[in-house]
């Protein structure tokens, strides 16, 4: 497979990057582990907002992200080309609607909706979870209102390691060796530790101890909004 | 004394009210009929052109006839040898049996007149695709004939001679006189003793300036020869008297009439007279030419004619029948049509007459257009159709059979009904809509080949009483049947698959080999209720001259068997069969008793192949086979159901539950897979309801909160059911079904019997905190929270409400559960399902039973498929909504009183308005279908748009109109070829279209769902097939994974492809592969990423 050979496209620097083949097709003889490496583009640029200039940003904006993206993978991503360039967060908004009816840019809170008395403060917008592996998602999801879908943000410690890491990327695409270079991704797995079938046959239930823990939390908190509302 | 007066008169005025509202529905809907009728007449008129080139022609063939000689007379030899020697080798077109020796002389004169007769010479004539013929009557003179040329084929001989003569002498002519014509014979309506001249216009090689050519016309003449009116004693040719006179073993034995012998010759004498009268009739009533026209596009549209094969009854007799209720038509003779009525009116009146007098058995019509003009209604039917003409002694419906009689009243009844519609417009089932094809018309469809059945039996007598084999053979099947059949069957249509084509004047008949492959078509309107009964009871056995009737008709089969009730009574009990249905069994033996031994390997039999495409349930122990309609298993489920439901009402909570809806389609008989216990990997396995609990004021009041208390109900419920019961469950997220709540549990119940169920709460405050949502909603966020409200809506509320009227219909059609379960195989093995609701489908599949026009109410599942293909294949969504009466009375009964009126849940013309101005405000911000494509209204939901405004998106619904298009003429062009729709047929209708998505991706699973679903694979033995007896350990694991991986897939994807999907992997022919399958939407990659 060839590499894309544009740089840029409107304002964004493709970058490339080597997704890892499925196990079940490279097990296969048939054909070498080269022309089965897939090349995907992420597009890089500046984070800017309405707040905060260019300038002064230390955030990177991420369009086309694999799916499976956290904040584990994007810093193995970023360490193969740009070492040093520390990460301090990571936001993602990924596509995730069967019905095609959640509009991404706009954030619907039943909560706040159903009962604008109860509108919560921010940092209770979500009732905490008894799970650390959950927290995170809960962090993704309050976030999304500043992310398009599909895409994400990754901020870094300060506006040094952005731009650094900006220009490791320009540089990386820009260099003759690039076709050998191309950084890799990591698939995630230390949160689900499943893929493929398994990851689909997994059980559904739900244990019925914790999610007692859940809703009584839920309910205490609930009662306390009522209170402070009333 | 005034109070009551006043009371009166105020009751009084409120009936009138009534009656004039009615009236004015009825006025104001035959006046939009009325224009539509305008419009319809306008299109079906000739074209002025063509008639005009046509009277040319007819005028230059008058002159050319009026040119042929006299000729000498000629003995029989003679005259053979005169053809035989001439260049155009023009042979006698004589009618079986052929002259051998004949004592007269054949002759030709000038005819004593030519006079157009037919629909053009009324000019009633319509346009046809196929073109049309212009009949023209010459008239023998009379003296050619002697007083008893009417016996034994005398006179037709010399007809037969003249007619050859005549062809003879026009080719010679109509190249001298510019007319250059092809010459053919032709059967007038496919009777065998009268052949005509068919006049075909061609294109010269060396077109001369002169030439009439009137090809593109599509219109040919047809030069029919008759005798003049009273040529024959009248008495004579009676229906009920022998002209025919045949050598017998006895002598003393009376010969039998010879109705179809007489008939013909009378008519033949009359073509001239019944033009006449009918332009009188024409000319008297200023709209009979009109509503002529409107009969004969109807009769058209049903498949009826004039011709022997195709009803014996059309345009002629059509228009005489209404000529007749212009005399009168009563019992007393009064008028049953006014000469002032509209055309409509005349049309309804016709109709309506054919509907509800029976004309066959109980009476008959007697009438007469000469000097006495009158019409009757006569008690004491002859058990043939008869309108009888007491001055030529015709019965007008001498082509009809008892079969084809019977068919025409259950059309002309629909039709009524039809007209008698005032809720909705009736127009284009009346008119537009073809209902000739013989695969969807009938219920059940059985053909022989004519050529299997050898003519034993067909002797001397039977030749002459029913001139054809044809005719003898179809009427013979159809006494068999109807005594066989009996009330299974309402209507037995028989007839001839091939229509006789015109052929060479060179030959005395058409050749034996068109009729090689000539079928015999027997169409079957089936009793839904009665059909399938495995048991025919027959006389009591007390009775013994009937039981032996019974016994020597039915042979080996007929037992005496005990009932319940102490009878002892004659019966024959029927195997059942799962994939075949119960009338096709009795014919089979039937016919193999009574018609041929080896008739039941030849029969032709479309249907069961369509039964065999609904999955075979995969069967423990009980029986082995299960019945086409409420096979056991939906009962089984319903009584696990309905046990855990009482269990769970008696459950010690907070609240009492106060109801339990189902909402899922196994519990409705609608699922495509019947419900097998311990089949947890089935996608329908868990069967979903909706609890209710008594009202309280302390829900929460905010929709999350309230959420999560109903999460802990049903973690109470969970936890009193795994420890006091033998039922095992546990809760499962539920993240999908609405957005933005991802609160959702569910509580999931595997029951011993082997069933799962699963359960979601709604309470009062529900809706109201969705409503509420919507009103507190930014302007941007408005249009989403009110999809999530109606998403709500869809799966809490409609979904039970619509679970309750498919319940109910399921019970009064029992073809409606396989066929909408056979319906929704399709689908998914078109990858469809996937986009659509169960609910709509199963109110898209409604449609052809509660709405059926232009068929009836389908009463087998190849007709319930059919037409629903027929009916997607035609539905034009963007223009037409589909609004379906889902009430629950049927009976069309319109003389039963206001009161019932009141109280009748049948559509009334204000809801229908409602739903139709729905659809029109729907259009008019939608009007190319971008976001809601179908419009599916009922009672339930007269906004049309609750089963149809998620994931349908306008390719998904452009595919189904397509497929179904492909599918039915498909299916039609194999059926009209040999009859036979071959299994690869089928097969491909089941094959999906991969090469038209972007991409494919084929996903293999490791086990094999087919039996863990509870399906039994195509190629396994039942014996063979191990079932399990109980749940495994996590039956969440044992799902199928391929369906998960596509829900992510979508839940990612589905703002740039759109992706579809197998649901029943167990389907699939391994039962181990599945295929999801995307197509981009082009918008979204054009523009790009970013």
């Amino acid at each position: 497979m060839s590499i894309l050979p544009i740089q840029q496209l409107k304002g964004f620097y493709v970058l490339p990057i080597t997704l890892p083949s499925p196990t079940s097709i490279t097990s296969s003889k048939k054909h070498s582990n080269k022309e089965l490496q897939v090349i995907h583009y992420m597009f890089v640029k500046k984070h800017a907002t309405k707040n905060e200039q260019e300038s002064h940003s230390r955030s990177l904006f991420l369009v086309n992200v694999p799916v499976d993206a956290n904040f584990n993978n994007i810093k193995k991503l970023f360490s193969q080309f740009s070492t040093g360039a520390i990460i301090e967060s990571f936001k993602f908004n990924p596509y995730y609607d069967y019905n095609k009816l959640v509009n991404y840019n706009d954030e619907i809170d039943f909560t706040a909706l159903s009962n604008p008395e109860f509108k919560p403060e921010p940092q209770q917008q979500q009732p905490q979870q008894g799970k650390k592996g959950k927290s995170q998602n809960q962090n993704q999801q309050q976030n999304r209102s500043h992310c398009p879908v599909g895409c994400a943000i990754v901020t870094f410690l300060d506006k040094q390691a952005c731009n650094f890491a900006l220009s490791n990327v320009k540089k990386l695409i820009s260099s003759n060796s690039l076709k050998k270079n191309i950084p890799s991704w990591t698939t995630a797995t230390e949160d689900s530790n499943v893929s493929g079938l398994k990851k689909y046959t997994a059980s559904r239930k739900l244990d019925p101890k914790q999610l007692s823990l859940q809703v009584a939390q839920a309910m205490q908190e609930f009662t306390e909004r009522e209170h402070r509302a009333a | 004394q005034p109070s009551f007066i006043k009371r009166q008169k105020k009751s009084q005025l409120s009936a009138q009210d009534v009656q004039i509202a009615r009236e004015t529905a009825e006025l104001f809907k035959s006046n939009i009929f009325k224009l539509e009728i305008d419009e319809l007449i306008k299109e079906l008129k000739l074209k002025e052109s063509h008639c005009k080139l046509i009277e040319n022609s007819l005028h230059r063939l008058h002159d050319i006839i009026q040119q042929i000689p006299k000729s000498k007379e000629f003995a029989l030899f003679e005259a053979e040898a005169l053809f035989s020697n001439s260049k155009n080798k023009v042979v006698i077109p004589f009618p079986d049996p052929k002259p051998t020796s004949f004592k007269s002389k054949l002759q030709y004169d000038i005819p004593e007149f030519v006079s157009l007769v037919g629909s053009f010479g009324l000019k009633t004539a319509i346009q046809q695709p196929k073109g049309m013929s212009v009949d023209m009557a010459l008239t023998m003179p009379k003296s050619l004939f002697q007083p008893k040329d009417y016996l034994n084929y005398r006179a037709i001989y010399k007809r037969a001679f003249y007619i050859a003569y005549l062809a003879d002498q026009l080719i010679q002519l109509s190249k001298k006189n510019h007319l250059p014509i092809k010459v053919s014979y032709d059967y007038l309506n496919g009777d065998r003793l009268c052949p005509t001249i068919l006049i075909e216009s061609v294109s010269p090689e060396h077109p001369h300036k002169d030439d009439l050519i009137f090809e593109k016309t599509k219109m040919s003449i047809r030069l029919i020869v008759g005798f003049e009116i009273g040529l024959f004693e009248s008495k004579k040719l009676l229906p009920d008297r022998n002209c025919i006179r045949v050598q017998t073993k006895n002598d003393s034995d009376p010969l039998p009439p010879t109705p179809l012998y007489n008939a013909s010759l009378l008519s033949s004498t009359a073509y001239k007279y019944y033009l006449e009268n009918l332009v009188t009739a024409r000319k008297s009533a200023e709209a009979f030419r009109d509503a002529a026209m409107l009969g004969k596009l109807w009769l058209k549209q049903k498949g009826f004619s004039s011709h022997f094969n195709e009803g014996g009854f059309g345009h002629f007799e059509f228009a005489t029948l209404m000529a007749a209720l212009l005399e009168g038509g009563g019992e007393n003779g009064n008028k049953i049509l006014l000469h002032g009525f509209s055309s409509y009116q005349l049309f309804k009146g016709t109709i309506k007459y054919l509907a509800t007098q029976d004309l066959c058995n109980d009476g008959y019509l007697s009438f007469s257009f000469s000097l006495d003009k009158f019409a009757a209604y006569k008690k004491n039917g002859f058990k043939v159709p008869t309108i009888f003409d007491k001055y030529t002694k015709i019965n007008i419906l001498w082509k009809m059979s008892a079969s084809s009689y019977e068919l025409l009243k259950k059309y002309a009844v629909e039709t009524l009904c039809l007209l008698n519609d005032v809720v909705q417009d009736r127009f284009k089932p009346i008119f537009i809509q073809k209902s000739d094809d013989n695969l969807l018309k009938y219920d059940s469809l059985v053909q022989i080949p004519l050529k299997s059945i050898d003519e034993e039996g067909f002797g001397a007598l039977e030749k002459i009483s029913f001139l054809s084999f044809e005719n003898f053979i179809c009427s013979k099947i159809y006494r068999i049947l109807s005594k066989a059949l009996d009330e299974r069957a309402t209507q037995i249509h028989i007839s001839i698959s091939k229509k006789d084509r015109p052929w060479s004047i060179n030959k005395r008949k058409p050749s034996s080999s068109d009729s090689h492959d000539a079928l015999i078509n027997i169409g079957l309107f089936l009793d839904s209720s009665r059909c399938e009964k495995k048991v025919t009871k027959g006389p009591l056995h007390s009775e013994k001259e009937a039981g032996e009737k019974f016994a020597s008709f039915w042979g080996t089969k007929a037992q005496l068997r005990k009932y319940k009730d102490g009878n002892i009574q004659y019966s024959c009990l029927w195997q059942s069969i799962s994939t075949e249905s119960t009338v096709i069994t009795i014919i089979k033996y039937i016919l193999t008793l009574h018609l041929h031994k080896d008739i039941s390997e030849k029969l032709i039999i479309n249907s069961n192949k369509f039964i065999k495409l609904l999955p075979q349930p995969v069967i423990s122990s009980k029986d082995s086979t299960q019945p086409i309609i409420l096979p056991f298993h939906f009962q089984d489920l319903k009584n696990s159901y309905n046990e855990l439901c009482k269990t769970l009402y008696d459950l010690n909570l907070p609240l009492v539950i106060k109801s339990i809806f189902p909402t899922s389609p196994a519990l409705r008989n609608t699922s495509l897979l019947l419900p097998v216990p311990f089949s947890s990997s089935s996608e329908e396995f868990f069967n979903e309801s909706i609890m209710q609990f008594e009202t309280s004021a302390k829900w929460p009041d905010e929709l999350i909160a309230l959420e999560q208390t109903k999460t802990a109900f049903l973690l109470k419920i969970d936890q009193l059911l795994n420890k006091e019961t033998a039922y095992k469950c546990f809760l499962q997220n539920d993240e999908l079904t609405i957005p933005y709540n991802d609160k959702i549990v569910v509580l999931k119940v595997l029951t011993p019997e082997g069933y799962g169920f699963s359960f979601r709460i709604l309470t009062e405050r529900d809706e109201v905190l969705y409503l509420r949502a919507i009103e507190n909603a930014t302007d941007k966020q408005k249009k989403t929270v009110t999809d999530v409200y109606l998403r709500f809506n869809q799966k809490y509320m409609g979904s039970t409400k619509h679970h309750r009227a498919v319940a109910t219909l399921v019970n009064h059609y029992p073809f409606y559960s396989p066929v909408v379960r056979l319906f929704k195989r399709w689908l998914d093995s078109q990858l469809l399902l996937c986009h659509f609701p169960d609910e709509l489908v199963e109110l898209i599949a409604l449609k052809v039973f509660v709405d059926p026009a232009p068929f009836s109410a389908p009463s087998s599942v190849a007709s319930g498929f059919l037409r629903l293909l027929h009916f997607l294949s035609t539905w034009n969504w963007k223009e037409e909504p589909l609004i379906l009466d889902l009430a629950k009375e049927f009976d069309d009964d319109s003389d039963k009183g206001n009161y019932i009126d009141k109280i009748s849940d049948r559509l009334t013309v204000q809801s229908y308005q409602v739903m139709y101005n729905n659809f029109n405000k729907l259009r008019q911000e939608d009007p190319s279908a971008i976001r809601i494509q179908y419009f599916v209204a009922s009672k339930e939901d007269p906004s049309g748009k609750l089963w149809t405004s998620h994931r349908i998106s306008l390719p998904i619904a452009s595919r189904l109109t397509a497929l179904s298009k492909a599918a039915i003429s498909l299916l039609l062009k194999h059926q009209q070829h040999n009859g036979v729709i071959s299994n690869k047929v089928l097969k491909l209708i089941f094959t999906p279209a991969l090469k038209d998505y972007d991409f494919v991706v084929r996903l293999n699973v490791p086990t094999d769902f087919s039996i863990a679903s509870g399906i039994l694979p195509d190629n396994k033995f039942k014996n063979l097939v191990q079932t399990s007896s109980e749940f495994s350990e996590d039956v969440t694991t044992t799902a199928d994974p391929t369906q998960r991986y596509f829900e992510e897939l979508v839940s990612r994807y589905n703002n740039v492809m759109v992706l579809s999907t197998n649901k029943f992997i167990g389907l699939s022919d391994t039962g181990k592969v599945n295929v999801i399958t995307g197509l981009f939407n082009p918008s979204v990659v054009n523009v790009g990423v970013g």
